[in-house]
């Protein structure tokens, strides 16, 4: 397992999906701030703007840890996740380069993990990366870095590193299922972005009582992007990322034992 | 003498479609076994099992003697299909992902193989600037990271030129003859195949239709000698008395035909020219391998 794991970090350090997924959270953390500031001056310049009244109040509150709380539930730097898992590790079949691990005698479930665990310690990379960013603009541009307990720092990036795992553990599962980057990139983006209205929409279709995407990553994201989340929500959301995440493990390691590579 | 592979009775089925139809073959130590078949005639995909990229519908694979085939298959090393390298890191930094996945400690060990497949002048070069050949030759290098003991290549020579054919082919050898490696190899190129293979296994349609050993090709494939001699009809009683078994044939050119007897060209020659025949010609005729696989497979169909 030590031996897999050691060359796919080899592949992650020559990875330059990898390295240009970080730079692309980055820049994009940069942006949204720069953004948000235009957007911001442009409206309390202007006592007609309808959004006058809410830019100004945002304006009074805007800093470091507050673009971190604005920006992180939108899920940008998930998408970028999305997009590095399935290149990192469909290229693999693409490039045929699993039949090099699987033909030396490495056991699939190890095979299986290893990418997990990799793509894991990569979109943990990207995870604080973006919220560095973040906080870093968010400072520069607002001139504060907000008041923040260390103690609801640590529950955020904790809570949020726990549900990064549980999306990595779900596009490593498809990736390797679809074996195709393409494919692979398409159906992760999809993950992220649309699940939640289609599990919100299945909800109506059975009367609505339980709204489903209340059980999907993205809305965990959404909630626990805040330094004080509610009890509840920290719950649903650890219950959440492990039945998402052992669920993905599971069923991604059954199929690659039984999957054919060309 | 001790197996290095052995299958037995082994099928591979897809939707339906028995792509490796009860498959027996058997791979010596020190064998450079030729694996011969037409198109989709199954030689991949009992490769691919061997190499536990695919998983038999039925029959039984050991390796070395053993059953616990993950247990033996860091002795193996194989290319299946196109060459499967990353395309954006160097021939070096390829060796490298497979030398810490094997765990291997001495770095200088990518070095040498790369030394040993030529391609040690590659440099920064990217794989995907790669020619095929050096795709192949890289591939083949990757392959005998760890020391493994027994090689499976699929299609090694394809699309490489004349030069490249032969740089393989010496290659392939070299291991086998240096090294002691056992090798299973496919090719359509049977005129390469015939100069290094010891023994060959011939699959069509996924069935086993023959497997056989390098010296028993010339039998199979029916040579004849042909003896070009000052006195045709003298020639023929000198060789039908040496060889009472043998009926001998007068060609219309006036030459005397024998059905096999090629190893005793040189005493058939120094017999003719004790009793004062001059020998101008003694010529091998007959099948070759591509001559003998067509035939196995009913026709030139497959040619």
């Amino acid at each position: 397992m030590l031996n897999i794991l050691k060359s796919d970090f080899y592949k992650l350090k020559k990875s330059k999906a990898f390295w240009i997924c970080t730079a692309l959270c980055v820049l994009f953390a940069i942006f949204m701030v720069s953004a948000m500031q235009m957007g911001m001056s442009r409206a309390i310049g202007d006592p007609n703007n309808p959004e006058y009244a809410s830019m100004l109040e945002m304006s009074t509150q805007a800093s470091g840890i507050w673009a971190l709380q604005y920006f992180l539930p939108m899920g940008f730097n998930i998408v970028f996740i999305g997009v590095f898992v399935a290149i990192f590790v469909s290229s693999e079949f693409g490039f045929g380069t699993m039949k090099n691990t699987l033909s030396r005698g490495s056991k699939r479930i190890k095979v299986f993990f290893s990418k997990f665990i990799v793509c894991s310690c990569a979109a943990l990379g990207m995870l604080f990366a973006f919220m560095l960013a973040l906080v870093a603009s968010g400072a520069i541009v607002w001139g504060s870095f907000g008041i923040a307990t260390f103690l609801g720092m640590l529950s955020m990036i904790w809570l949020q590193a726990l549900l990064i795992i549980a999306f990595t553990a779900l596009f490593t599962f498809i990736s390797m299922s679809m074996r195709s980057s393409g494919g692979a990139i398409a159906t992760n983006i999809i993950c992220v972005t649309m699940a939640s209205t289609l599990l919100s929409a299945i909800s109506m279709l059975f009367g609505g009582s339980i709204n489903l995407s209340d059980y999907w990553l993205s809305s965990s994201v959404s909630k626990l992007a805040t330094l004080a989340p509610a009890s509840g929500d920290v719950v649903t959301g650890i219950l959440v990322a492990a039945g998402w995440g052992i669920a993905s493990l599971l069923v991604g390691t059954t199929l690659f034992k039984k999957l054919d590579v060309k | 003498m001790e197996y290095v592979l052995q299958t037995k009775e082994v099928s591979k089925n897809f939707a339906g479609k028995m792509a490796v139809d009860h498959v027996s073959i058997g791979v010596k130590k020190g064998d450079v076994y030729g694996f011969i078949g037409e198109n989709g005639a199954g030689k991949t995909t009992l490769m691919r099992m061997v190499c536990g990229l695919a998983d038999p519908t039925g029959g039984e694979i050991e390796l070395f003697g053993s059953r616990n085939l993950v247990g033996q298959r860091y002795k193996v090393g194989c290319t299946i299909e196109n060459p499967a390298l990353y395309p954006a890191m160097t021939a070096m930094e390829n060796m490298e992902v497979q030398r810490l996945l094997l765990g291997i400690r001495d770095k200088k060990v990518c070095g040498e193989l790369l030394d040993m497949a030529g391609l040690s002048g590659a440099g920064n070069k990217k794989a995907k600037n790669f020619s095929l050949g050096m795709k192949q030759r890289l591939m083949t290098a990757l392959s005998l990271l760890g020391d493994p003991e027994f090689l499976v290549l699929d299609e090694p020579m394809n699309g490489l030129d004349p030069v490249g054919i032969k740089e393989v082919r010496d290659f392939l050898q070299r291991l086998n003859e240096a090294r002691g490696m056992t090798i299973l190899v496919s090719s359509h190129i049977l005129g390469e195949l015939e100069k290094i293979a010891t023994r060959y296994g011939v699959i069509s349609g996924g069935k086993m239709v023959d497997e056989f050993r390098a010296d028993e090709l010339n039998v199979r494939c029916g040579k004849n000698l042909l003896i070009y001699a000052s006195d045709p009809q003298k020639t023929e009683n000198v060789v039908n008395d040496m060889f009472k078994d043998t009926r001998c044939t007068r060609t219309p050119e006036n030459s005397i035909r024998i059905k096999g007897h090629i190893e005793d060209a040189g005493r058939i020659n120094e017999l003719l020219v004790r009793a004062g025949i001059i020998v101008n010609a003694l010529i091998p005729e007959g099948d070759n391998l591509e001559d003998y696989f067509l035939r196995l497979m009913g026709g030139y169909q497959y040619a």
